[in-house]
Order: C-alpha cells, then sequence, then structure tokens
C-alpha cells in the first residue's frame, strides 16, 4: 500500500490509457468472449462500466501486449483486426457546433456527418498501420503481423486515397494519417470562415469540402478491400469498434444499424452504446426487427445480482493489485485485505440454502435484543412470530430458524440506523455502521461489477492505508466509500435534464432521492415487516417526465435494471414492467442495505411526500452519518 | 484568427478619466450592481446599450432601475434555459457595430459583465470576435465585486451541460486525446466536482479564487472539499479576483501547456471574472472549450449589491492577416 494520493474520479479511465496499460491489468469475463467473436455486437451499460476497455482490447496492439493466462487462447481464436473509433463527449460536442445556428439544418449535418467520417478513417489507418507493424516490446509482438510487398501497399493507397478524395503529400500510411488530420482542421476552418458573416448556400460549402458526402461505412468497406488485397489477405476480417457510438450522427448510426441485417461479412460492427439514448432506442428496435435469427450478440454490461459481479471482481482485483505490488494473482486474496461481509447476501435469496449463515453467536442476539429494546413495531413482530432473542436458533428444522436467517441483516441494518430517542436523537458512533459498507463482499456489491469503481475504490482504499499494511481497515474502507459515493453523488446531480433526445422535467436527483429515502424510510422508520421493498417496477401510471428522468438515471449507472427470468424484450425502449434498483454505491448516501429484495410499483415511492420523508432525516447531513 | 493584444489591467476611475468610448454594453436587471459600472461611467460612452431579459418584461419597467433604463438603449433579450433563445441578440449587437462610425474604423466598447449571465457574455464576445474579423475592437471589460451573499440552499436543477456558446466549443483534431478539466471554483457545494465527473477528464487543475471577501473563499473551500483534497498543489492555483490579468496570464500559460496533450474543457465557476478569462483564452486557444451548466433560477432573486472593488482588464480584438491564417493551418 502506499501514500499516493488517488481519487475515485481519476481512478481509471480507459480512454486516455495506452494500450500497455489497459492490457495489463486487463481480466477476460464471459462478456468479453460474446464481444469477441466474429460477428456484430451491440455492447450496453452505463458511464465507466467498461465499454471502453472491452473494445479496446480488440485492438492488435493490445492484444499483442496482453500477457494474461487466456491472452493465447484469444489471439488464437480472435480473425479479424480491430479499429476502435474513439469518441466521448468533448469531442462530441466540439463537433456538432461546427456551424450550428449559423448553417441551414441540413447542411449542417453533412458537416458533422463528414467530421465523423474522417475520425472513423484515421481509426483505419491507425489499424492498417498495427497490421502490418509488430508491437515492439509486446507479449506477441508479430501476433496477425501481415507481410506485405511494398510497392503493391503503395498502389493499394493510392487507390485508396483516390476513393477517399485525399491527396497525401506522402502516399504512405502515416501521410494518409496527417492528411486526414488537416482534413478535420479543413473542416473546422472552412464552415468557421464561410459562416462569418453570411449564411453561406450549400454550393458554398460543397466547394469548400469536396468530400462532403463520403460515408463512413462505404469508405472503410472499400479500402479495407484494397488494403487486403495488398497483404495478399483477401479473405481478412476487420471489426469497426465504435465507442459511445450514442454520441455518433444519427444518420451513421442507422447505417451501421443496416450493416447487421447481413451477415457474412468482411467487416463486423461492434458498437458501445449508453443502454438509453433517443437514437439508441430507435435504432435499436429497428436491429431487433431486421435481426432476429441472424448472427449478431446483445451484450449487458451490468450485473442485477451480486455473486457474478462478485466472481469478475475478485479476478479483476486480483490481476490489477498484482500488478501493482509484483507478485502472482494467486497470492492475493481479497477476504483477507478487506476482510468478510456476512450481511452482504444474495438478493433473491439463498439464505434458505444455507442452514447457519449467520450462527447462532451472542452479536445476534445483542443486535436482536437491542432492536427490542427501542422498536415496539419489533417486540410486536417477534412475539406474532414466536422468536424468542434470547435462544435464537437459525438451524432450518427449528419453526422460526428460516425467518430469523431471513431477517438477521435488516434487523442488524433497522439496529444500526435506528436511535433511540426518535429521529432526532443524537447520531450513532461510526463504529457500529462499519458493518454495512466494509468487507470484501461489500466493496465488491458497492462496485457492481463496474472495472472502473472496483479499480478506485480500491485503489483509493489501499493508498489511504500505511506502506506496509497488509489490510485495509474497516473505517478506511467506509471512508473511502463515502467518498466514492460522495463523487458519483455530485456528478449525478450534474446530470442534465435534457440529454441525447431525452428530455425531461423531473431532475434525476430528486427522483433517485425519493426511492432512496422511500426505501429507508420503509426499512428503518416505518414498522418492522419480514420483507421490506427494495426495489420497484414501473408501472403504468409513471408519467412520461418520470420515464425520461429513469431513463438517464440508467445511463449514468444509478439504476439497475433487474431482468425477469421471462423477460424477453432486451432493451429500455419500453420501460413500463421492467423491475430496477439503485445502484449499491448509492446506498451508503440513503443508508441502505446491499440488497434488492422485494419490489414496490415506482408510483407508490413516488406518492409518498418527500417532503415528509426529508423532514424526518435532512438529506443535508445524511452522509454524515457515515 | 482573432489576435488579443496590448492586454493590461487599470482601474475604473482611470478608464473613465483618461478617455471616452464608442460603446458601453451591461445588462440591466434587478441588481443593484447592473448600475453601478454604468453610473460612473455613461458620461464617457457615446452609446449606452443595456441587454434586457424579455422575460423580465413583465415586472413593471419602473422596477428596473428607470432612470438609468432611461439613458439607455436596450436590446431584449429572449432567454430559454438560462440562454439566449435565438440568434437575435447577436445579429442586434453586431448591427450595431458594423453600423458605427466609419467603415474599417476602430471601435472602442466599455463591457460590464458584472450581472450579465454567462451564456449572454459568451454570445457578446461571439459577436465581437465576428466583428473583430473587420474592425479592430479596443475592449475595456469591467467587474463589479458583489457584496457576499451566501450560496442558495437549494440545489438548482441542470437542464444542459456543455459548451457556453458553439463559438466556445473547442476543437481537436485527434479524438483520442484525454481531456482535461480546467476548473474555476465556486461556492455552489459539489458542481465542481460533478462537472469534473460528468466530463469524463483524466486530468483536471483547478483555480480557487480569492478575494477582499474572506467569507467567500471559505465556502468555496467549504464545498469544494473531495476535489481539494484530491488536486495536488501543482494543480492547485489561487488567483485574486482583483488581478484579472495574473490569472489571465496563469490560465493562457495552462491551456497552452495542454494543447498538444490534451483536449482541455474550461469548467469556469465562480466569479465571472475567471468566466471571462476563460472566454479570452478560448478566443486565443481554439481548441479548448468553455463549459457552462444551465438550468433553473430561483423563482425569487436576491439583489445583489456592488462592493467596492471595480476590475477591469484593456485589451485589442483583431484579425491576423490572410497570410497568417494560412500559416496557422
Amino acid at each position: 500500500m502506499n501514500n499516493q494520493e488517488i481519487s475515485f474520479l481519476k481512478a481509471f479511465n480507459a480512454k486516455e490509457m495506452p494500450d500497455s496499460e489497459v492490457a495489463r491489468s486487463f481480466v477476460s469475463s464471459e462478456k468479453f468472449s460474446e464481444l469477441a467473436g466474429a460477428w456484430n455486437a451491440l455492447l450496453l451499460g452505463p458511464r465507466g462500466s467498461g465499454k471502453t476497455t472491452l473494445l479496446k482490447m480488440l485492438r492488435l496492439p493490445a492484444l499483442r501486449m496482453w500477457a494474461g493466462e487466456e491472452a493465447e487462447l484469444y489471439r488464437s481464436a480472435i480473425n479479424f483486426t480491430g479499429v476502435f473509433v474513439p469518441a466521448d463527449i468533448t469531442w462530441s460536442e466540439m463537433v456538432e457546433a461546427l456551424g450550428r445556428k449559423k448553417l441551414p439544418a441540413d447542411i449542417q449535418e453533412s458537416v458533422v456527418q463528414s467530421a465523423f467520417c474522417t475520425n472513423v478513417l484515421i481509426a483505419l489507418v491507425d489499424a492498417f498501420e498495427s497490421r502490418i507493424l509488430p508491437t515492439i516490446g509486446a507479449e506477441a509482438s508479430q501476433y496477425r503481423c501481415a507481410k506485405y510487398d511494398r510497392a503493391r501497399l503503395s498502389e493499394a493507397l493510392a487507390i485508396i486515397c483516390s476513393h477517399w478524395t485525399l491527396s497525401p503529400r506522402i502516399m504512405s500510411i502515416s501521410g494518409i494519417k496527417a492528411a486526414l488530420q488537416s482534413r478535420l482542421l479543413l473542416i473546422q476552418q472552412e464552415v468557421t470562415r464561410l459562416t462569418k458573416r453570411s449564411v453561406p448556400n450549400r454550393e458554398d460549402i460543397e466547394q469548400a469540402l469536396p468530400f462532403l458526402y463520403l460515408h463512413a461505412v462505404t469508405a472503410v468497406e472499400v479500402a479495407v478491400n484494397q488494403f487486403d488485397a495488398a497483404i495478399d489477405d483477401a479473405s481478412g476480417k476487420w471489426a469497426l469498434l465504435f465507442d459511445e457510438f450514442e454520441i455518433a450522427p444519427a444518420e451513421m448510426q442507422s447505417l451501421v444499424f443496416r450493416r447487421f441485417r447481413s451477415a457474412g461479412n468482411k467487416v463486423f460492427y461492434k458498437v458501445g452504446l449508453a443502454p438509453c439514448t433517443a437514437h439508441t432506442m430507435s435504432s435499436l428496435a429497428s436491429v431487433s426487427e431486421a435481426t432476429s435469427g441472424n448472427d449478431y450478440r446483445h451484450i449487458e454490461l451490468w450485473y442485477s445480482e451480486k455473486k457474478s459481479a462478485l466472481k469478475f471482481s475478485e479476478r479483476l482485483f486480483k490481476s490489477i493489485h498484482a500488478n501493482s505490488i509484483g507478485t502472482q494473482h494467486n497470492q492475493i486474496d481479497p477476504i483477507g485485505i478487506f476482510g468478510a461481509n456476512y450481511f452482504v447476501v444474495d438478493d433473491e435469496d439463498e439464505i434458505a440454502s444455507d442452514t447457519q449463515p449467520y450462527g447462532k453467536g451472542e452479536h445476534w442476539k445483542a443486535v436482536f435484543e437491542s432492536l427490542k429494546e427501542k422498536d415496539e413495531s419489533f417486540r410486536k413482530f417477534l412475539t406474532h412470530k414466536g422468536i424468542d432473542t434470547s435462544n435464537l436458533d437459525t438451524a432450518p428444522n427449528t419453526a422460526t430458524g428460516n425467518t430469523i436467517r431471513k431477517i438477521a441483516p435488516l434487523v442488524a441494518f433497522r439496529d444500526a440506523f435506528r436511535r433511540d430517542g426518535g429521529p432526532n436523537a443524537p447520531k450513532r458512533g461510526r463504529k457500529k455502521l462499519n458493518f454495512a459498507y466494509s468487507g470484501w463482499e461489500a466493496v465488491s456489491a458497492i462496485c457492481e461489477g463496474n472495472p472502473r469503481w472496483l479499480i478506485g475504490v480500491t485503489s483509493m482504499m489501499l493508498a489511504a492505508e500505511p506502506l506496509r499494511a497488509s489490510a485495509v481497515k474497516p473505517s478506511t474502507q467506509v471512508d473511502k466509500i463515502k467518498e466514492a459515493t460522495d463523487s458519483f453523488s455530485s456528478m449525478l446531480s450534474m446530470v442534465p435534464t435534457a440529454s441525447r433526445g431525452i428530455q425531461t422535467k423531473e431532475p434525476i436527483d430528486r427522483l433517485l432521492r425519493q426511492i432512496g429515502e422511500y426505501f429507508f424510510a420503509r426499512i428503518v422508520i416505518d414498522d418492522f415487516v419480514e420483507e421490506p421493498p427494495l426495489s420497484f417496477r414501473i408501472d403504468d401510471k409513471v408519467s412520461t417526465d418520470v420515464l425520461a428522468a429513469v431513463r438517464i438515471a440508467i445511463n449514468h449507472g444509478a439504476l439497475i435494471n433487474i431482468a425477469d427470468p421471462d423477460d424477453k424484450k432486451r432493451g429500455f425502449d419500453e420501460l413500463v414492467g421492467k423491475r430496477f434498483r439503485l445502484a449499491y454505491l448509492l446506498s451508503p448516501r440513503f443508508r441502505l442495505p446491499l440488497r434488492a429484495t422485494k419490489e414496490v410499483s415506482l408510483t407508490t415511492i413516488l406518492s409518498k411526500n418527500i417532503a415528509s420523508i426529508s423532514n424526518v432525516r435532512p438529506t443535508l447531513t445524511q452522509m454524515n452519518l457515515l | 484568427m482573432i489576435n488579443v493584444q496590448s492586454l493590461s489591467e487599470i482601474t475604473l476611475e482611470n478608464v473613465v478619466k483618461e478617455r471616452s468610448f464608442d460603446f458601453f454594453l451591461g445588462y440591466l436587471c434587478h441588481e443593484t450592481r447592473s448600475i453601478y459600472v454604468l453610473k460612473r461611467s455613461h458620461e464617457v460612452c457615446a452609446r449606452r446599450i443595456m441587454l434586457v431579459e424579455e422575460n423580465l418584461h413583465h415586472l413593471k419597467q419602473e422596477r428596473i432601475h428607470p432612470a438609468w433604463a432611461k439613458k439607455t438603449e436596450q436590446i431584449r433579450v429572449l432567454v430559454q434555459d438560462d440562454k439566449p433563445a435565438d440568434d437575435l441578440l447577436e445579429q442586434a449587437i453586431a448591427e450595431k457595430l458594423y453600423a458605427f462610425g466609419e467603415e474599417n474604423s476602430p471601435i472602442s466598447i466599455l463591457l460590464d459583465v458584472s450581472s450579465m449571465p454567462r451564456s449572454i457574455i459568451a454570445s457578446v464576445m461571439a459577436t465581437i470576435e465576428d466583428v473583430a474579423a473587420t474592425r479592430k475592437i479596443e475592449m475595456f471589460v469591467a467587474y463589479c465585486l458583489a457584496k457576499y451573499t451566501p450560496p442558495s440552499e437549494h440545489n438548482l436543477v441542470n437542464k444542459t451541460v456543455g459548451p457556453v456558446h458553439p463559438s466556445f466549443t473547442g476543437f481537436s483534431i485527434d479524438s483520442g486525446l484525454p481531456v482535461a478539466a480546467v476548473v474555476g471554483l465556486g461556492y455552489e457545494k459539489g458542481k465542481a466536482l460533478g462537472a469534473v465527473e460528468y466530463v469524463q477528464s483524466s486530468d483536471w487543475w483547478v483555480f480557487v479564487p480569492t478575494s477582499e471577501e474572506s467569507r467567500y473563499l471559505k465556502k468555496v473551500e467549504q464545498h469544494n472539499q473531495t476535489i481539494l483534497r484530491v488536486v495536488g498543489s501543482d494543480r492547485r492555483f489561487e488567483y485574486s479576483v482583483h488581478s484579472p490579468l495574473l490569472t489571465l496570464s496563469r490560465l493562457e500559460s495552462l491551456v497552452s501547456s495542454l494543447r498538444s496533450t490534451h483536449k482541455t474543457v474550461l469548467l469556469p465557476f465562480g466569479p465571472k471574472i475567471f468566466f471571462f478569462c476563460s472566454l479570452l483564452v478560448s478566443l486565443v486557444h481554439k481548441n479548448c472549450a468553455v463549459w457552462h451548466v444551465s438550468g433553473e433560477r430561483p423563482a425569487t432573486r436576491a439583489d445583489i449589491s456592488p462592493s467596492a472593488y471595480v476590475m477591469c482588464l484593456s485589451f485589442c480584438l483583431n484579425a491576423d492577416s490572410v497570410e497568417d491564417q494560412y500559416n496557422a493551418i
């Protein structure tokens, strides 16, 4: 462990990382296997869920750099060249502003399309380079490195340039890249120049930008055919890897999705998308319609159940920590470092299959008796169920064993957060609260199998301990989780109510607060019940504004879909009937357990007056409880 | 390409004493601060133009500083989502500037940004930049520091987060460059932190405002604890709102150093003089963007009184020669 200051915000963003860094800590998963096949794929996930990492890992330099135990297996299975097309919200805003308000809408759309097309071609040229040049110093530096004849390649490049209306100063891959970058600059400068004092017409723009109507998809398909012929790999395959594809122009989106219809192409399309944006939803609808039975994969990058996230988190943590301290993966024990947390049980609920999940110890007796003393509704519940707190037997063959096992974590939670003297009584010490959000199972659950969150949170925790410490104290874990929750909540409070074609009058943060505070009230303030709700289902009374707010929250990872086993309808074009929970990273903010038990309708939650809940526990002071 | 030249810092007294202006451009609103600079400079300004929010016109005209309103021409601005709803403001300002004096003669403008909403400052500067392509513009920018008022306890809703104006979006020929956020801290709780996370920046620098009003700095530090704790001392700049030239110089140096390695986004919360410095830097460094959070405003707006401090910045804007433009490409 070290004393370097690390922030949740900065911890890990694959967008900025060189291939060597992305590959160094990369851990494959079922999701990566699904993505890596020779087929088209939709990769859906909220911000920071690891879409960029997965897509970047399909580039040749990253595959060559990858030294993980399964790397060779993947290298031998992948038979295409990945073309990673980077994009982010900042760049998208830069491009979409070209001529905005100053050009007629249709011309402006062509200009934006042209800039996006140029960006795709720059990415393709990078991939050409990696197809013929080894990656120096990589684990498998020559992997898929093609031999080529210089003259034939030069001839092919000339044909490609002619098709792209490009005149590089030097006919080479780097010369073409430089010419494409100049083209981007030219687009920006010509649009600025032409719109300075007057509204240019289409002819002015067409004359200044003669490549205006070059379409990315056809430009790529023509170019890879020429290139592959030149390197004697006529049957070569390529995969365009679009990051944050929701920010691409609508026309480009629909063009790419139309390509999903045909199987067996030379070029595959693997697109990373936020789960719900206006274009995405309509495009996805058309894909589903057109491709039923065709070979494309729909990959969702979230885990509604903790146990599936836990497996991936453990492998990822072992990988990153082993790399950072220079040891073998199998020598890393997350539970040894963070401790265990037996409160974090699986949601739907496997307690019944475990005969003694919490044991019969004095601790449970103390927790049950503590709550019994201060909570009349709990006393009534115990009497009604015939539970004797002086003899808590959790064995399934006893009359009350199943019930005790089921309620034990909730009792502990209610006891910890419920104050003896009512809502305005003094706050409890932190030590009692550490149980809820520390320990490896809690850390893993809170991070949701989201690589960025996991790397961020664990890095912060490890950095906060002294250099030679071998474990992270629960109090440190809770401090750092609070910091991460704080950053996430701040980001959510910034999320605009108009974003990527979705508009709402319902502030996202207010909606989340209503949900969180409702659950808290049901668990801690209202009368004790055996199974309080911790998830919700969207019903048909929910307004369109709230539905839009839910969509924006899904895109930002604040709401997690719990898919029903019989729900075959994927995507979020229709929300009614779908079940969700709050991201566990928000649990410390609303003081909720890391569970998603029984559901309630969203309308029920929203009909409870938030003000009355807020009056009970002022929101501003909530975080201080931790 | 626009050149910014002859930058200097002066006092309002000297400005008024030593020279006259072709235009005064200000923003007339309920704030007492909105007429502070006008009161002290109207005599030396040939044409006094006040921008007035159209939405405010349901208020009785006499409530908006009637005596001073009478001394000015007014341009009404229809505001929607905290931004001008259309291009009419820019067209109106451009028309007035182009029509003034002889063609190609320089124009001098005293711009009071004290009460002007950020999106409107951006619109004004975008228009002035356009005009500067054909006419030299001598700019004098005044900013009157407000008396301290505590931040709102209400979390206002953010409707949009993005570039403040199409002219300030920045541009990069490398979409894969990491994002650098340069954040001017304000006293709104968590706003800077949220913005940095929203743009998914890989690196960030913060500018912390200091002034004669120590309560402001205290609130800034209190409401930005997390971001201040994690940012290294080499990435934290304290700037005095009383020294805009020094602030501008630091900001420009930083943005310049990030030019080839990052896509830079300026997030200028806090005092408007820092926002203005950000616009000026973005005018010079076309690769960097100035972002803004626009949203609903509270139904009732408290008066903002002027303090005794007025900071002024002067500079000239003119276009490069055609030859220079081609060299830049």
